[in-house]
């Protein structure tokens, strides 16, 4: 197997300023982040030792089917649910389109609300929703919040479904679901009708203390590549299976989730969450905190709350447009985002977060720091400096 | 060796009169250049060019050449043969065999006679050459004003047989009317002005200005693959990358804020003017359109045009958007110029520009503003991209070597 090291030398983005005789040091990790070696070791260990079908009858098939079914309670015990909860998906793009998808069955559309903050991959569903004859309405994230009296006052007996991120991608505050399923579960036995309360989760996993089950999350989804695992895997937790998915294809994950596993990727998926228990935040709270210290008294701002946030992501703003602060970080060997990467496919709308949650002004100007255990205190520093020259 | 053999008609050039041969060496050579390396040679006959290419290359360059340059009205495949009606009719059939005559339902025969000595007349040679239309396809009808399929026969030095007659871009040969330079924005208009320059046979190199990083490498990829692109129409073309983020950032910090865009066209027109003066140019051309934006209003293309010192050419400055966005999708160019890469920062971009400059005082403004130091300064950083006429990268070169060249040929010269 090719060391981890020389991977990483072989990777063009991380080496592109390399090339100009300088480190890069990347500080996007809330767009993707590297897969850990002992991730990709179990990629490449299953794919050549555990080709078989797991559907397949004969013993290699069986022994495949043992090694998700292995993956898949190594994943629930590190999210504190059961088994039986948690089904593999292509991604969190894929676990939320199976959610929202199972809306358009319903005979009579009623009403979804959808939080001001959500990723695309939530968002992009309500003009289908709409079109289906669904209402469609936003909840105010004042400050980067979802407050459960705000929650409370437009929950109405129509309410099917409610989509709150566990934490924001953009801003990384930390929403209180403990807070707003409470308040789902009283106007569910007021109005007597089940109300689902998803979270897409994909930035709260090893970032935050997130169990669903504890906080009463009806749904939830999360992604493989943002914790060191590999890409084109994800997780869809559901806390009864009884959706009504639109295509059941061959059956697998329950019939929530058709076609052949990707082993593979499971398994590394499985692997990168056991390791989050072995993470140590302190390093990256030092990091943030180097950075919100050293930036005050500057002409940057910081946007990311002091309370109720995550400390690996922290926005900030800089006078100049994200795009161009964005390309002097990079010369000088700082990836950082602009927004929200997904978002920066199309103009205009990674600036859409920054303006829900009021910080209008600096919407145009935002820039997203967002840190890995992979990153050192040299490097934050030498971030700082960077961006204290712009 | 067998050869591909293909008629083209020149249009304007068969107007020209004691000038002819040159406009007509010129669109040879235009021609050839664009098959290289494969070998070509052409034969000049009374409005017409015979060209003959190596049958190694493909059909579709040749296509390619003949219908972006300019001089061409129309082009065929053709077929030769020795001037013996037995052959001519022969030759006929078979060159009607291989087309397809799949819904058409009417045809005509146009012959030529140009050589007198040949025994048969134009009309007669029509006659029998629709007796083999007919044999061939015995459903066809005759229809002298809007046929499907034309049969074209020239008896010249030899006998010249084609079916379909394609449409050349006309105009005259790029290399006849000097030499200018294009300032390449990024945007729908300036390739369109360039194909509109180079229509009427002016040889074009690009200018842009690239303001790393308030502009993005995007932006910059996205200007290379539009001179690529035009580069075939143009004969070939040579990009030249001007870094002007320091000129750009002395604007914004010294100009009025209402000026900035017009202090930056203004120094765009100086800068462009040394490179046109040690090019040995003649023109400056752009893709301004009479007010579409405001530093395109009377007045304030009054003062761009003040600061410059040689010609400035606005070709597209009487037509609307929708006719440069048809002949920017026509000559390819539309869908890369619509890419979102933005060709100027909007921190460069007053909310409020003027659009009725006052010329004394913009030019009091602007000289107030040092911009001669900025100006020094980007055309030694500036990097010249060259481009064949088929569009392909052939090197690259510095601008500041160039002229210290250049003065050092001037100086061995004295």
């Amino acid at each position: 197997m090719i060391a981890h090291k020389t991977l990483l030398c072989l990777c063009p983005l991380l080496d592109r300023i390399g090339s100009m005789q300088r480190k890069t040091c990347y500080f996007d990790n809330a767009a993707t982040t590297l897969i850990s070696p002992q991730a990709l070791r179990t990629y490449e260990e299953t794919a050549l030792m555990h080709m078989a079908n797991p559907s397949a009858s004969y013993a290699a098939g069986r022994e495949s089917h043992r090694l998700l079914e292995s993956a898949r309670a190594s994943v629930a015990e590190v999210l504190g649910v059961k088994s039986s909860n948690i089904f593999f998906t292509s991604g969190a793009t894929e676990s939320i389109g199976i959610v929202m998808s199972s809306l358009l069955w319903a005979k009579t559309p009623g009403e979804v609300l959808i939080s001001a903050i959500e990723h695309e991959a939530v968002g992009a569903w309500a003009a289908i929703l709409k079109e289906k004859g669904w209402t469609v309405r936003t909840i105010p994230a004042r400050g980067g919040f979802i407050r459960p009296e705000t929650l409370e006052g437009m929950l109405t007996k129509s309410t099917r479904l409610v989509a709150v991120m566990a934490v924001n991608n953009v801003l990384g505050t930390i929403q209180d679901m403990k807070g707003l399923s409470e308040v789902i579960r009283r106007k569910e036995s007021e109005f007597g009708r089940r109300i689902f309360l998803f979270s897409d989760s994909v930035q709260a996993l090893g970032k935050t203390d997130f169990t669903p089950g504890r906080l009463d999350i009806d749904g939830a989804s999360f992604s493989g590549h943002k914790i060191h695992g590999p890409r084109g895997v994800g997780i869809l937790y559901l806390s009864t299976p009884r959706i009504q998915v639109l295509s059941h294809g061959g059956g697998q994950e329950g019939g929530v989730r058709g076609g052949t596993e990707n082993l593979p990727a499971i398994a590394a998926l499985a692997v990168a969450c056991r390791q989050l228990a072995d993470r140590n935040t302190s390093h990256i709270v030092q990091m943030n905190r180097l950075i919100r210290d050293g930036l005050s008294g500057t002409d940057k701002t910081v946007l990311s709350p002091e309370h109720d946030t995550t400390p690996y992501i922290l926005s900030i703003a800089t006078h100049l447009p994200s795009e161009v602060a964005l390309r002097m970080l990079q010369d000088k060997g700082y990836l950082v985002s602009s927004g929200s990467a997904c978002s920066n496919n199309a103009r205009g709308k990674a600036e859409s977060v920054y303006r829900a949650c009021g910080f209008d002004r600096y919407a145009s100007g935002a820039l997203r720091i967002s840190f890995s255990h992979d990153n050192t205190l040299e490097e934050a520093q030498g971030l700082l400096e960077a961006l204290r020259e712009l | 060796m067998p050869k591909h053999l293909y008629l083209i008609k020149e249009g304007e050039i068969s107007l020209k009169g004691l000038n002819r041969g040159l406009f007509e060496k010129r669109l040879k050579n235009n021609i050839k250049d664009k098959l290289r390396p494969y070998h070509s040679t052409t034969q000049r006959q009374k409005g017409r060019i015979f060209l003959f290419v190596d049958e190694e290359c493909p059909r579709e360059r040749i296509e390619k050449a003949l219908s972006t340059t300019f001089g061409i009205v129309g082009w065929a495949e053709a077929v030769m043969c020795e001037k013996r009606l037995e052959t001519i009719l022969e030759k006929a059939k078979e060159l009607l065999e291989k087309f397809d005559a799949t819904g058409i339902r009417t045809f005509k025969v146009v012959a030529r006679r140009e050589d007198k000595s040949f025994p048969y007349h134009s009309y007669d040679m029509a006659c029998r050459l629709a007796e083999v239309v007919h044999e061939v396809f015995p459903s066809l009808e005759v229809d002298l004003k809007r046929p499907g399929l034309v049969l074209h026969l020239e008896i010249r030095n030899q006998a010249f047989l084609y079916t379909s007659d394609n449409p050349g871009p006309r105009g005259l040969p790029v290399g006849t009317a000097g030499r200018g330079m294009l300032l390449l924005s990024g945007g729908i208009d300036s390739p369109v002005a360039a194909y509109e320059m180079a229509k009427r046979g002016v040889k074009l190199d690009c200018l842009y200005f690239h303001a790393y990083p308030y502009t993005s490498d995007e932006a910059l990829e996205k200007v290379k693959t539009l001179a690529r692109t035009i580069a075939p129409y143009l004969n070939g073309t040579r990009l030249f990358v001007v870094p002007f983020t320091e000129g750009q950032l002395n604007i914004r910090d010294k100009a009025h804020e209402d000026a900035t865009t017009l202090m930056f066209r203004a120094s765009m027109m100086k800068l462009t003017s040394q490179v046109v003066r040690t090019e040995g140019m003649e023109c400056i051309v752009t893709g301004e359109a009479l007010s579409q934006v405001a530093s395109q209003t009377l007045p304030a293309m009054a003062f761009t045009d003040s600061m410059a010192e040689y010609l400035v050419l606005r070709p597209l400055v009487g037509f609307d958007k929708e006719e440069i966005i048809g002949i920017a999708r026509r000559i390819g160019t539309y869908e890369t110029s619509i890419l979102p890469y933005e060709d100027c920062c909007v921190i460069f971009s007053p909310k409020h520009p003027v659009t009725n400059p006052d010329k004394a005082q913009m030019t009091a403004h602007y000289e107030s503003l040092g911009m001669e130091e900025f100006i020094h300064r980007a055309l030694q950083e500036t990097v010249i991209y060259s481009y064949d006429a088929n569009g392909e990268s052939t090197g690259t070169w510095s601008f500041a070597d160039r002229m210290a060249k250049m003065q050092e040929d001037c100086g061995s010269l004295r």
